[in-house]
């Protein structure tokens, strides 16, 4: 006879006591500080930080503690913690042409006003590796970065439109639109979709981006311009405090962002009858502290995913929202992912039973049924 | 900032976003079986998990309700054991495996045996809120089916089912029209359940976290299975008995108790088993 | 045929870029009445078309449909009307069959679908009523149940016919309907055609660069050229004498 199984929640205790255990791993070596991983895994933690929409690092290196280094699970962790947090102030928008600059280049124009600062970057190494590494740092002031703050350099698409060869939307009146407050709804307006974008999963966004570049899409970018350095977060005094009516901005901290600009092809049909001038167009990437490819990648998305607005036919999957913006949350996509392997024994029963059905049918059927066709 | 120095509310949401979803919700209920959008947040489970259900359970649920948690029918499956955790942890509530003592009851995959009564509040788990989902996968064209009561297509792939196998090839989460208006995912519930969904005296809420949608039929809404008239809608049927309880009207999990393969049929729900075992 | 007018279009225009597809096209089409427009690829009949369908708003112009309820505006007309008259009152038929057929429904499923869009619920007699129509065209009833990747394109073709024809339609537009295919299956499918929209009391707006297609089965011809109508009338007039040189030259160039 059949004798049920109990016992289920004195498993998942067991089973909690065992990944805290995996988790410290081995005793006699030291806990590693979440001030370590700042210091000399930022990228990691830039990583966590993009993804997780909240960018305090300290956080973001606790959360990739926890998560033994699963950067997905850490990512996880941060949106749980933000998605009940207060919202205090909205800044003004951030200006990176005030941007203290580490590294700036651009692979439009040889040479550039202000020179092309290569800063701290692989690019220029082989990739042999190394045993021995220095240590660095917490969160250092730029200068302790050995970068001073120079006159801000002109923007390499504002020289373009100055000349009229950038082609520029029209300004929308509306502020920015915030997917977390409300969910994304198709069509969405630009705002919504670079949100989207900046909160993609890396690899997604990165294999996406790659398909523009391969044929699927008719993007033939060039890298306007990539900026990677300090800015200022400015707040305005009456948005603090309703009573006072100074709108005179302060700034109350600093952030380390990367941007990037493409600039792609020109042909812009603005309906079907109306053709603008020949002209560059430009697609727009930023992402929190070193995170380079996706700053890249995400500039070369937004750029396709233009292509309604902009009169292109949309043929490839990196130019169709829905497809693009639906798919591009890791959070979302690890869950249901991994969600078969919760108990699925009822649908199943079900499936089972019928499958059952269907052959007896068939079963029945096949004697009679006529074997000819035209 | 640090993160053991902030509490969580009562049932862990904020109130701006439990009134968000109330709000939701409200309008679900108005329009039963339409899908209204929500600003769903991210839970500590992950998204595919329930949150959906955590959300909307977290936003109707007060100090007085009394709490039931199942998955697959049964009490003490890995996830309900979570999500009970996790409402006694945020809610102190009571809870229990009684369906005829809960308030509310949360359920993956299945609506209990026992009757539901007027008052109770079933609050089901859904991974995909639309049900044109796989006849159309774009969402900007499932949204106009709807608007324009476009079902043709969704009654043709029934059609195609009979023409193929001999009958409609849907199992769980079998689609339904509800007050004769809008189609609408019953969530992966075996087609055995569907039933239970008409003129039910409970309020039934769909949360649908990843998604990002909510739907709803108030008490005594008329929900019918879809089918032709001469190939009407059929439940599940097994030629075996509990083997704990002998019921025969029960749904049945059918398990594979040694290596040889030997069968045995118990029931899904756990609760219900229980109580025809002692009566 | 009737005096009672369905279709007319007037001033119609529609530019894509800086190619005028169609410029100023007026044209009135009775019930019953058969109307061909012929030209070369890039003479603007298949853009025309696709705003006589609904399926286009011209840039310029109107166009007017006699509906069951009354006249409509085609260009300001809500896309709930469109859709319902698209399954109901109209009939499109493609060219390519394949993009209209699905190719995981059978071939009742397809010529049924009109019907379960307007609410028919019963199985047997949805595919009786499919068997039915394939009889009438010559198809073997007992392949009803056939996907349409078995089917020739010709059957093919017949299929898509069909299932337009269902709900019999008033009006039904077809866009080189046996351009592609074999010599003889095409002249199978006209005579087919002709029978039936001389049965059924069809009118029909049909786009062909084939003049033999259009003696057959239409009454009017119009002969495009550039987006515009450079000549029109009845089709066996306007072929056995010929005004415009261009009409001329096509005439001629038929062997």
């Amino acid at each position: 006879m059949y004798v049920a199984v109990k016992g289920g929640e004195r498993a998942i205790q067991a089973s909690l006591a065992l990944l805290e255990k995996w988790r410290r791993g081995d005793k006699d070596l030291p806990e590693i500080a979440a001030a370590q991983l700042v210091s000399q895994m930022g990228i990691a933690v830039d990583r966590v930080m993009a993804e997780g929409s909240l960018l305090d690092p300290e956080l973001a290196a606790l959360a990739l503690l926890q998560a033994q280094g699963d950067v997905l699970e850490a990512v996880f962790l941060l949106r749980a913690f933000r998605a009940c947090l207060p919202r205090l102030v909205r800044s003004q928008p951030l200006n990176t042409n005030s941007m203290t600059v580490a590294r700036r280049i651009s692979a439009c124009f040889k040479d550039i006003p202000g020179g092309q600062l290569l800063g701290p970057s692989a690019d220029y190494s082989q990739r042999i590796l190394h045993n021995q590494i220095h240590s660095r740092p917490v969160l250092p002031t730029p200068s302790e970065q050995g970068i001073s703050a120079g006159q801000p350099l002109a923007r390499v698409t504002h020289i373009l439109a100055a000349e009229g060869l950038l082609f520029s939307p029209e300004e929308q009146a509306q502020g920015p639109h915030d997917i977390t407050r409300d969910p994304l709804n198709f069509p969405a307006p630009r705002s919504a979709r670079l949100q989207a974008l900046s909160r993609a999963d890396e690899g997604f966004a990165l294999s996406m981006a790659y398909a523009t570049q391969r044929g699927y899409g008719d993007t033939h970018p060039f890298v306007g311009e990539i900026r990677a350095g300090w800015v200022p977060i400015c707040v305005r005094l009456c948005d603090i405090d309703a009573s006072v009516t100074d709108e005179s901005e302060v700034a109350i901290g600093e952030i380390f962002l990367t941007e990037c600009e493409m600039l792609t092809q020109f042909t812009v049909q603005l309906t079907q009858t109306e053709q603008a001038p020949p002209a560059f167009t430009s697609g727009y990437g930023l992402a929190p502290g070193r995170c380079e490819r996706k700053a890249m990648s995400m500039a070369l998305l937004d750029r396709s995913l233009r292509a309604v607005e902009l009169g292109e036919p949309v043929t490839a999957p990196s130019q169709d929202q829905e497809f693009v913006l639906a798919h591009a949350d890791n959070v979302e996509a690890s869950g249901f992912v991994q969600h078969l392997k919760l108990p699925h024994h009822v649908d199943f029963q079900s499936e089972l039973s019928m499958v059952k059905n269907l052959r007896d049918i068939a079963h029945r059927k096949a004697p009679n049924q006529d074997e000819g066709s035209e | 900032m640090n993160p053991a120095q902030l509490e969580p509310p009562f049932a862990y949401l904020d109130s701006q976003t439990k009134r968000m979803i109330r709000r939701a919700l409200l309008k679900a209920v108005a329009i039963p079986g339409h899908q209204v959008p929500f600003a769903s947040r991210e839970m500590p489970l992950p998204y595919g998990w329930g949150t959906g259900g955590i959300q909307v359970t977290a936003s109707i649920i007060g100090p007085q309700d009394v709490l039931k948690v199942i998955d697959q029918g049964a009490d003490d499956t890995t996830n309900a054991v979570n999500i009970r955790s996790f409402f006694q942890r945020t809610t102190g509530v009571v809870t229990t495996t009684l369906t005829e003592e809960a308030s509310i009851i949360q359920t993956r995959h299945r609506i209990p045996e026992t009757p539901l009564r007027a008052g109770q509040t079933m609050v089901f788990q859904v991974p995909i809120p639309e049900p044109l989902r796989w006849i159309e996968p774009r969402a900007q064209e499932a949204r106009r089916m709807h608007a324009l009561r476009d079902y043709g297509p969704m009654q043709v792939k029934l059609y195609e089912d009979i023409a193929q196998h001999g009958e409609i090839a849907t199992s769980y989460d079998y689609p339904v029209m509800v007050n004769r208006t809008y189609l609408m995912s019953p969530s992966p519930i075996p087609k055995f359940d569907n039933p239970k969904l008409h003129r039910s005296p409970a309020l039934m809420l769909f949360g649908a976290g990843r998604e990002k949608r909510v739907y709803a039929l108030p008490p005594y809404t008329d929900v019918k299975s879809l089918d032709f008239d001469d190939v009407p809608f059929r439940i599940e049927q097994w030629n075996e008995a509990c083997a704990i309880c002998g019921a025969t009207d029960h749904y049945l999990d059918e398990l594979i108790t040694d290596n040889k393969g030997t069968r045995a049929f118990v029931c899904s729900d756990t609760d219900a088993c229980a109580k025809r075992q002692q009566s | 045929m009737s005096d009672t007018l369905l279709l007319e279009a007037h001033g119609v225009a529609k530019t894509f870029g800086r190619v005028r597809a169609v410029r100023n096209v007026s044209l009135r089409l009775c019930e019953g009445q058969s109307l061909a427009i012929v030209g070369e690829s890039g003479s603007g009949k298949s853009t025309l078309l696709s705003m006589l369908a609904g399926q286009l708003k011209p840039d310029v112009g109107s166009i007017r449909y006699l509906s069951q309820d009354g006249w409509v505006h085609l260009e300001t007309l809500e896309e709930r009307h469109r859709r319902k008259l698209a399954r109901t009152e109209w009939g499109f038929v493609r060219q390519h069959a394949q993009a209209t057929l699905r190719p995981r429904v059978s071939a009742g499923g397809h010529v049924g679908e009109r019907l379960m869009g307007q609410g028919a619920r019963h199985y047997g007699q949805i595919r009786a009523r499919a068997q039915e129509w394939m009889a009438r065209v010559e198809m073997d009833p007992s392949r009803v149940d056939d996907l349409p990747s078995t089917f020739s394109g010709g059957m093919q073709q017949r299929l898509q016919l069909i299932s337009n024809l269902i709900t019999h339609p008033r009006l039904v537009l077809l866009d080189e309907p046996t351009t592609g295919l074999d010599v003889s299956v095409q002249a199978r499918l006209l005579d087919l055609l002709r029978g039936l929209q001389a049965d059924l009391g069809l009118a029909m707006i049909l786009v062909t660069h084939d003049l033999g297609v259009a003696r057959l089965l239409a009454d009017q011809v119009m002969v495009m050229l550039s987006g515009e109508v450079v000549e029109q009338g009845l089709t066996d007039q306007v072929f056995d004498d010929p005004q415009h040189a261009y009409t001329q030259q096509l005439v001629a160039s038929i062997l």
